[in-house]
Parts: structure tokens; sequence; C-alpha cells
């Protein structure tokens, strides 16, 4: 596989798609350090130094379709199946290589950050262990990123159609993040009316929310957003300390059960 | 007789169709082997699992002796460079970038040879000029290089002057005839354009409807398909005969036909012949191609 990895990373220098993708998270890094500037509600870089990992998601799901794709399209898979690399090889090198590129997008941002961000926000406020706990559970997220959009483009010959359907999961789980981490924040009741009538206060009984979830559906929704990396980077933005041995877990289970899934099928796979 | 690829009984179904039904086919070390059928007659699906694209539905291959079932076969992969349909290359690396990617899948140490495959497939001044903008021929030749970037024993070339000019044509053929000649490297090319199959392949396979018609070699072709009179007379063993007094050759094909090969004179024979009341029905000269060799043995059924 050695063989395979390098010959991806060479390809790699060479992507307009990942130096693309660098070059963005740079400057949502930069865009994000002047903004907490400006407001000047930040006390720490707590919030900013983990506000990329969304984006992250969409940048992977993105170079995986054109990258990994343009193997389909161009044909050039088959020169490393015909000299005899196993499938597991060509399935798990083209995984790590995507991973690979997450971690350097993640990177960026965070280096940009580091340089950036201290200076004029100031450093963390939860501490640097807690920092570094939220770092590894984010490298993680980013793997696990990674493996399910290997997974798509992977198991799809079309380029095109791989890297429309990547695109579309990423931001459709996004969505179903927002649509869920706002039903979960949805309180139990409305408050009271309160009238005042010719000077006599009168509050009317608490209004039950019809989109308040009941308890199995608030255990679903949690689990849902914990166990998928899009709903573990929106928390991360979102909430500022997650769960990160729950997410860590999650994630460590998602690589290996979308690659093992990605090695079955790929191995069975009649190739054009 | 070493065979690089043999196949036993191989079969591809894709769902309610049968690509390949059955096939056995030996591919001997040093030969150029013409797998020559329709479109559609399962060419390419055949060179799709040996290049280990696909697996078969039932049957077994084996390349340099190692079935497909062993983990060995990798191995003997190693010593395979194919190009199936189209070219296997970049677009957007030049021919030079193209072959230090294959270098490095292969895990060669050095570009050591590169300059020498540019030159043999005619693409050293192509410098930095990308793969998508060369010429189908271009391209055709840079896939060429590419599968013999880990200097391959057999080379598999499906549909290789597909769409090539005239003098594209010429130029792989060239390349490939070089290949097996001064390098021996055995190859099998697949192709519906016989009068240039007949050119290059020492062997032939024929393959309709997922089966092999017929494996010959070229020689046995040339024979088949040599220049001859055949004659339909009431007694073929006073034909032989006459025809041993003269030390003709000559072939019996039924009971009342035969095929005379060589130069020689039409009234004496016939003169011949009547002498021992040998009535000469028929006379027609046959001068079989590739081609009506192969329509007559899928039975002149339409091309698609």
């Amino acid at each position: 596989m050695s063989k395979l990895l390098s010959a991806n990373f060479a390809r790699l220098k060479t992507s307009k798609t990942f130096w693309l993708g660098m070059a963005v998270m740079a400057l949502f890094a930069v865009s994000s350090c002047l903004n907490a500037n400006s407001s000047r509600s930040f006390s720490g870089i707590d919030s900013i130094f983990f506000s990329a990992y969304i984006i992250t998601g969409i940048l992977i799901a993105i170079f995986c379709g054109l990258f990994i794709g343009t193997e389909y399209s161009d044909g050039a898979i088959r020169n490393k199946l015909v000299v005899g690399h196993g499938r597991s090889s060509v399935y798990l090198s083209n995984f790590i290589t995507c991973a690979v590129v997450g971690l350097f997008m993640d990177l960026i941002f965070h280096l940009v950050i580091l340089a950036l961000g201290i200076p004029l926000v100031g450093t963390f406020q939860n501490g640097w262990l807690t920092a570094l706990a939220m770092l590894l559970t984010g490298f993680l997220m980013t793997l696990s990123f990674a493996a399910v959009f290997s997974l798509l483009v992977m198991l799809n010959q079309n380029k095109a159609l791989a890297s429309i359907i990547s695109i579309v999961v990423a931001f459709a789980a996004i969505f179903g993040f927002v649509f869920l981490y706002s039903r979960l924040q949805e309180p139990e009741f409305y408050a009271p009316y309160v009238l005042t009538v010719n000077g006599v206060f009168q509050q009317s009984e608490p209004i039950p929310n019809p989109y308040y979830l009941n308890e199995v559906q608030r255990a679903l929704a949690q689990f849902a957003i914990d166990f998928f990396p899009t709903g573990q980077a929106g928390q991360f933005v979102d909430t500022g300390t997650p769960n990160l041995g729950l997410m860590s877990l999650y994630s460590v289970l998602l690589i290996i059960a979308t690659n093992a899934a990605g090695v079955f099928f790929f191995r069975r796979k009649d190739l054009k | 007789m070493e065979y690089v690829l043999s196949t036993q009984a191989l079969s591809k179904q894709y769902r309610d169709f049968k690509a390949l039904d059955n096939i056995s086919m030996h591919v001997e070390k040093g030969a150029i082997y013409g797998f020559v059928g329709k479109n559609g007659a399962g060419k390419t699906t055949l060179i799709r699992i040996i290049c280990g694209l696909q697996n078969p539905t039932s049957g077994e291959y084996s390349l340099y002796g190692k079935r497909n079932t062993e983990k060995e076969i990798a191995l003997s992969r190693r010593r395979m460079g194919a190009i199936v349909e189209t070219p296997s290359i970049y677009l957007d690396m030049t021919a030079e970038e193209n072959l230090k990617e294959q270098y490095r899948v292969l895990g060669k140490p050095s570009w050591n040879g590169i300059n020498e495959l540019l030159e043999l497939v005619g693409l050293s001044s192509t410098g930095k000029k990308k793969a998508k903008n060369f010429s189908l021929g271009m391209r055709q030749r840079l896939g060429i290089a590419v599968a013999l970037a880990g200097d391959p024993d057999f080379l598999v070339l499906d549909e290789p002057v597909n769409g090539l000019d005239p003098q594209g044509i010429v130029e792989i053929r060239e390349l490939i005839l070089k290949l097996n000649r001064e390098h021996q490297v055995t190859v099998l090319i697949s192709s519906h354009i016989l009068d240039e199959l007949s050119r290059l392949a020492t062997h032939y396979g024929f393959i309709d409807g997922g089966r092999i018609m017929k494996e010959i070699s070229a020689r046995e072709l040339d024979a088949a398909c040599r220049k001859c009179m055949r004659l339909e007379v009431s007694d073929v063993k006073t034909l032989a005969r006459v025809l041993d007094e003269r030390k003709m050759e000559y072939a019996i094909v039924s009971d009342h036909e035969a095929d005379v090969f060589g130069q020689w004179n039409v009234t004496e024979i016939t003169l011949a012949l009547a002498k021992e009341n040998c009535e000469v029905r028929k006379m027609t000269e046959r001068d079989e191609s590739l081609e009506g060799y192969y329509i007559n043995l899928i039975g002149g059924k339409s091309h698609e």
C-alpha cells in the first residue's frame, strides 16, 4: 500500500482542489480572527478555534469527489489493479489520502488561528488540556468525514454523480443537524400569558409546545447529532464543550464500519 | 506448451445477460493473440476479468500458471500491462508525469527508462503538453507506454486502433510488432478490424455470443484460407487418384468435393478425370480471407 500512497501523495502535490481547500481554510481562519477581534465579544479563542469542522466536511466531500473521481474518469484506477495491487489496498490508500487531506485542512486552520487569534483575542479560556481533548476529537471527526465520503465516491464510478452526491449529502447532513438541534432546544411549554385587566394580573396555564420531542425522540435525535460527524461539528460550534468521549467513540465506530463496508463492496464491484 | 494465459470454463453473468459462456482459451508465450469478435461478443468482458477489474461468475483463469483464486496471482499481474477500452492516463498530467505516477504505483526506485519509453512510443518531444491536449493516437501511445512501465512480459490491448487515423494505426502496429519481436512481449489484442489484425497475429481466438468458436494459429488459418480451386466431382476417390499420380496438393472436403492447391492445368486434369469416367460438375476458385473465415465461422450473422 505504501506504493499507492506514494503515488497518491505525489498527485496531491499538484492537486488544485487540495491547494484551493487549504487556501479556503486559511482565509476562513483569518476572517474568524478579524471578526472576533472587531466584535470584542470574545474573550479567548475557544469558540473560533473549533468553528471550522463543518467547512472541513464540505471541503472533504468536494475533494473526495474530484480526487478519487478522477481515478475513475481517467481510468487510472485500472493501472493499479492490473499490476497486482489488491482492492483493499486501493480502497484504503484512497481513504488515507482523503483523511490526510482533511487533517491538513484542520491543521492549517488551527495554525492560522493560533498565530493570529491569540494575539488578537487571547488564549484558551477552558484551558489547554480541554482544547487538546477537543482537538483530538475534532481530528477523529475529520477522519470519519473522510471515511464516509470515500465510501460514497469509491462505490460510484461516475465522477460527476459521485461529486454531486457527496456535496448533497454534506449539505443535507448540515440541514439535518440544524433541524434536530433546533428541535432539541424547543421548550416543553410556552410561557403563560400574563394579562392585566382593570389593574388585576391574570395568568394563563403554560401551553404545551407541540414541537417538543418526547423522551425517545430526544434520545434518538441526540444520538444522531452525536454519532454523525456533521452533528459533532455543529456541537463544537454551538455548545462549546460537547461529550468528547462519546463523540470520539462514535467516530472510531463510524470509521471502522464505513471502511469495512467500503472494502467489502469494492472487492465485489465490477469495474469498467 | 507454455501458456501465459489460459481460461477454463470461464463465465460471466450480468443479471439476465450471459456475457461469457464457458470460455476456454489459451495464449501461448511469445504469441500475438488476435481476439476476434463483433461488438458485444464478450471480448472486453474477458479482458476486464483477466485484468482483475471484474470477477468471473464461474470458471477460472491462470496467468503464468497462477490461478485467479490464488493469492500469487498478484505476482503474475506484475508481469502484465494493459489498456482496457480507453488509455488509462491522467489527462491533467504530461506524458512524463503520467509515467512517473505509474512508476510510483509500481514502486520503481528511479526514473530510469522513462525517456526510453517515451522514445519508444514516439512521445519524447511532447514536453509540458498535458495529455488532455494530445490527439487520440498520442493518448493511445501514452497508454501503451504506461502499460509498458512495469516491463511486462504480457501486454493486453483492447481495441488499440479504434478511432485512430491510418498513420496512427500503422504506428501502433509497428510498435506492437517491435515489442513482440525485439522484447519478446506476448500480446493479447482484441479487435474487430480483421484486416489490421491479420497483419499482426500469430494466433487467433474467435468469440461470438460469449463463446469461443475456434482457436487457431495463423499458420493453420493461412492453410485454411489458401487460394485453391474447389472441384465438385461425381467420384472423389477417382479425383484423389488422379491428383496423387501428379503429386498435387489437395484436401478432401466431402464425398464429392475437394480443394486443389497450387498452379495446375485445368484441361489436363479434366481430361484425365473424363478418361476415368469421373464427371466434373462444378469448379470454383476459393480465396478466403480472415474476414471470410470469421463470417463462415459465426454463420454469417449480420454485424451490429
